[in-house]
């Protein structure tokens, strides 16, 4: 303990410090509240800047003409802007036809053909 | 005790659920069959694509592993396209008519099957994707652009091949100067893939790198060429990415400049215009 010195006010020496007593031990820990009533998630966000590599524009039979319309439309900008030579446009036209032509399955034609026949 | 590290083998089907994924698939690998003739205006049934088709059919059949979690269709499409294709490829209709529009057509007959072997997505009924997602028709119409960029060059290519013409000797020329500005390996990824024949996957292993930064090179380089083209003269050259950056450094040491470089320095290309 610290002696007390009124007249000068100041601190006397220490006699002796106080033992420090032991730990106690912790408590358990109790149950965790339930939790109560989350809000439900209002709305999802478009997901951005998702680049896959992989071909994503899907092409259906419905489409043809307006893909091979397109072809057409796209084929002569190209040859005005000399993007493709106007020697080439109608042969280069007609390749990139046939080759979405070609990939256009007719889902109606699989449905006709797993009809069973009578 | 060792753990088994291998790789657990495929598992088949039997042969009885074989024989019934051919039975419910056959209509629709007729179908494909039909649409490739449709393309190429063949008949699928003389032309022998129903057979090719069927083929491939049941070889898929004999392959599928359902424990890959993949779907049939999505499995056999390709494979069977691939099959009607190549048999189409050896009618005697491919190469039918030696002038004027007949002979138009069998260029391209010619040029579109070599398009599949630069754009698979299209066996799978998928045009090449595009890096902005607008969901209308903007995309399908640069997709097709990129289709026909690809197709003039497969043109240029057989031009050249055939000893182009007088007027087709000046395209094939500017073509080659555009694409000659390039740095060597884009020169070369364009080389083997159109001149070369060799698909953006298998250039990939070829140089050891992921598939990914060779296809996203070439639609780098598909755009290059359409904004060289327009500009009559080759544009800003696009830089190579990092994940090529050793092929960089293997030209460098080989000391090629690139194959176009060389093609324009030839008498005959250097002598046009």
């Amino acid at each position: 303990m610290a002696g007390k010195d009124d007249d000068n006010n100041k601190i006397g020496k220490v006699s002796r410090t106080g033992l420090t007593k032991g730990v106690g031990a912790a408590d358990r820990v109790g149950e965790v509240d339930r939790v109560k009533g989350a809000a439900g998630v209002k709305g999802v966000s478009a997901v951005s800047g998702v680049r896959g590599a992989g071909g994503v524009n899907s092409i259906r039979f419905e489409q043809r003409e307006k893909l091979l319309t397109m072809v057409f439309e796209e084929a002569e900008k190209l040859a005005s802007q000399g993007i493709i030579p106007k020697s080439q446009k109608e042969v280069v036209a007609k390749a990139v036809q046939m080759v979405i032509d070609a990939a256009l399955v007719d889902n109606n034609e699989v449905d006709e053909a797993s009809k069973p026949k009578k | 005790m060792t753990e088994d590290t291998t790789t657990p083998k495929p598992s088949r089907l039997s042969e009885e659920d074989a024989n019934a994924l051919v039975v419910e698939h056959q209509g629709w690998a007729e179908s494909i069959a039909r649409a490739v003739a449709r393309g190429w205006n063949l008949d699928w049934r003389l032309d022998g694509l129903d057979g090719a088709a069927m083929e491939a059919l049941i070889f898929c059949s004999r392959r599928f592993d359902p424990n890959r979690g993949i779907p049939f269709r999505g499995y056999a499409r390709k494979r069977i396209h691939e099959a009607a294709t190549e048999a189409a490829r050896k009618t005697k209709g491919w190469l039918r008519g030696s002038s004027g529009k007949a002979s138009a057509e069998a260029k391209a007959r010619e040029i579109s099957a070599e398009l599949y072997g630069v754009f698979p997505e299209l066996r799978d009924g998928y045009l090449p994707a595009q890096e902005s997602r607008t969901g209308d028709d903007s995309e399908y119409r640069s997709a097709i652009r990129e289709l026909l960029v690809g197709a003039s060059v497969i043109a240029t290519k057989q031009a050249a091949a055939e000893g182009p013409l007088p007027d087709e000797l000046i395209d094939y020329r500017r073509m080659v100067t555009v694409m000659a500005a390039l740095e060597p390996t884009h020169q070369w990824l364009l080389y083997r893939v159109y001149w070369d024949g060799i698909s953006l996957r298998n250039v990939a292993v070829e140089w050891e790198t992921d598939g990914l930064n060779v296809m996203r090179e070439h639609k780098v380089l598909l755009l290059y060429l359409q904004k060289s083209m327009a500009l009559g003269k080759p544009a800003v050259k696009p830089k190579v990415r990092p994940g090529l950056k050793p092929l960089v450094m293997k030209f460098q040491k080989e000391g090629s400049k690139g194959p176009f470089s060389e093609v324009l320095r030839s008498p005959q290309v250097a002598g046009a215009v």
